[in-house]
């Protein structure tokens, strides 16, 4: 059971790296999800199908999602209130509507808190999936996503709103289950974000030692980075853009 | 009131060369029209201009030639010059630092970002200091929510919900209208979803909101008319086939919420024989384009000048 985290710089691969990974955890009979974070669904073009907040299944156990913050929010409100009704009721009402959306953080706890309610045993809101890849927003913008529970803790002295952020931190910092993955290219830019994206979470997430940094290249791409070839991290896994895109197009047939 | 100077938006995928080539735009640009005053600013917050311009992290702004600037959008920093400008009466500007939501605003939390572009682009118009402002953007999908929060912003600090949820008796506090407004049910699952100490961090920073909500607005609805009606929007992409999807979904999204003017679009790393589907999609793209310039190059983009070179063919 796991939760792979990808991210890199814009361009990458992050979205052939999610799609290959997912396909071939489902080749190993395993119920997994792979999940978009946004409020335009590239799945849903790139898989020729309507993609939402509910997993579509393609077959031989591999679902697809995309999640908005809000969704996310209001899956949790109505875990609270034991009914989407109830929840939908909530969320409507125009003072609690607008709080809610202005309120700064919600939705981003909302999102880490869904991602990672398996590997908290937080029951009420469980995925039922073996695994899950999470086709994470670019270096910057996931950077942000991260940041937020940190910045609510020290916000919130005490309530259910700490406790949650510090589970979801402890839980992105100390879960064997947890997998973050940087991947990059060899472009000299995408190298410099690959380095500060894993200072960064080695900064927030001290006790975490495994992040697993992929670099994707062709043999021609080796000229163009003055840094090549550099070694990737322990794990390390080498691939070419060509195998991935073969991965990739097995899935389309799925 | 100042003129309103020439606005460019880069805009595209990611990884396909936005912030090269704006960058490369900008010194070309500032090159060959001396002295007219250039900016340009990043919006992106993995700030990869400062890579290709020798700046830090935390740098604020730098003077790459005399009529050429550049700036990393820092949000803090721009964040609390808005607030200086802002809340002039005393102590106003101490009363808002105790509010501990607004000090993670400014530290770690991402709501202010959009609002602080909003306000560097504002606020260089306003000071007249600039002929041509440049903006190089995140990411399209990201770059559609931005574009969207103009929306977002101006209906929330105009609504009569806010104000409602404003007005009134402060003495009697935010829980007590809470209760008075809301159903007992509904303020049971706020309290439950929060916690009470949080809704009282956010009355304290709705009371103090309040007073930006004016200055707010201006600023937004400004950057509304710069944007759809000033601004002219550089399509960068390359060829590759989840780049261009990329691209026409969030084009559509761009459409349907702003009305925003693509004049021209460049295909980086351009290879004519690497997919037969593109050039179905660069026909989608140019019918999108008002003067019908795509400009194709796979040349070596990895030197700045070079670029500078092709732009200026």
């Amino acid at each position: 059971m796991a939760l792979y985290l990808i991210s890199g710089k814009g361009g990458v691969g992050k979205t052939h790296l999610s799609t290959a990974l997912s396909y071939r955890l489902s080749q190993e009979n395993r119920r997994v999800l792979l999940v978009e974070f946004s409020h335009i669904s590239l799945y849903s073009e790139f898989f020729s199908r309507q993609v939402g907040f509910k997993g579509v299944n393609l077959g031989h156990g591999l679902h697809v999602s995309s999640w908005t913050g809000l969704d996310c929010l209001s899956e949790y409100v109505a875990s609270i209130a034991r009914s989407q009704r109830a929840a939908d009721m909530f969320l409507k009402f125009p003072i609690l509507k607008s709080l809610i959306e202005s309120a700064p953080g919600l939705r981003e706890v909302a999102v880490l808190g869904k991602l990672t309610s398996d590997y908290r045993k937080a029951i009420k809101i469980k995925t039922d999936y073996d695994d899950i890849v999470f086709d994470a927003p670019s270096t910057g913008h996931f950077m942000s996503l991260l940041q937020v529970p940190f910045g609510l803790r020290k916000t919130v002295g005490a309530g259910p709103m700490q406790t949650q952020c510090e589970s979801i931190i402890k839980c992105l910092e100390e879960s064997e289950d947890v997998k973050f993955i940087v991947i990059n290219d060899p472009s000299d830019f995408s190298i410099q974000e690959r380095r500060e994206l894993t200072n960064f979470l080695r900064e927030k997430f001290p006790k975490r030692k495994n992040i697993i940094e992929i670099l994707n290249f062709s043999e021609e791409q080796s000229g163009h980075c003055n840094e090549f070839p550099y070694q990737p991290s322990e794990l390390g896994w080498f691939m070419s853009a060509k195998n991935l895109s073969e991965r990739w197009k097995g899935i389309l047939n799925v | 009131m100042s003129k309103i100077p020439e606005i460019t938006v880069f805009v595209g995928p990611g990884g396909v060369g936005k912030t090269t080539l704006s960058s490369a735009y900008a010194v070309r640009e500032s090159r060959e029209n001396k002295p007219k005053k250039y900016k340009l600013i990043t919006i992106d917050p993995s700030k990869r201009l400062k890579d290709i311009f020798n700046m830090s992290y935390d740098e604020k702004e730098k003077d790459i030639t005399n009529n050429l600037r550049v700036s990393l959008n820092q949000r803090a920093d721009l964040f609390n010059a808005f607030l200086a400008e802002s809340l002039t009466k005393d102590g106003l500007l101490e009363d808002f630092y105790k509010s501990r939501i607004l000090k993670s605003l400014l530290d770690d939390l991402s709501i202010a970002q959009e609002f602080t572009t909003f306000y560097e682009l504002y606020s260089s118009i306003q000071s007249g200091k600039y002929d041509h402002i440049i903006i190089d953007t995140p990411p399209l999908q990201n770059t559609a929510d931005f574009m969207t929060s103009v929306d977002k912003l101006e209906n929330l600090f105009s609504s009569k919900i806010l104000s409602l949820f404003l007005a009134g008796d402060h003495n009697k506090g935010f829980i007590y209208r809470m209760i008075y407004k809301s159903r007992e049910v509904s303020f049971k699952l706020l309290k439950a979803l929060t916690g009470e100490d949080f809704i009282n961090e956010l009355d304290v920073f709705f009371k103090v909101t309040e007073l930006l909500r004016l200055r707010i607005l201006e600023v937004v609805r400004k950057c509304r008319v710069y944007l759809n009606d000033h601004s002219k929007f550089f399509l960068v992409c390359n060829h590759t086939e989840l780049s261009l999807k990329a691209l026409s979904l969030s084009l559509w999204a761009l459409e349907k919420n702003s009305n925003m003017n693509l004049e021209k679009a460049f295909i980086n790393k351009y290879d004519v024989n690497a997919y037969p589907s593109v050039n179905n999609a660069l026909k989608e793209v140019q019918k999108k384009i008002k003067t019908q310039t795509i400009q194709k190059n796979n040349i070596d983009l990895t030197k700045l000048d070079n670029l500078v070179l092709l732009l200026s063919k």
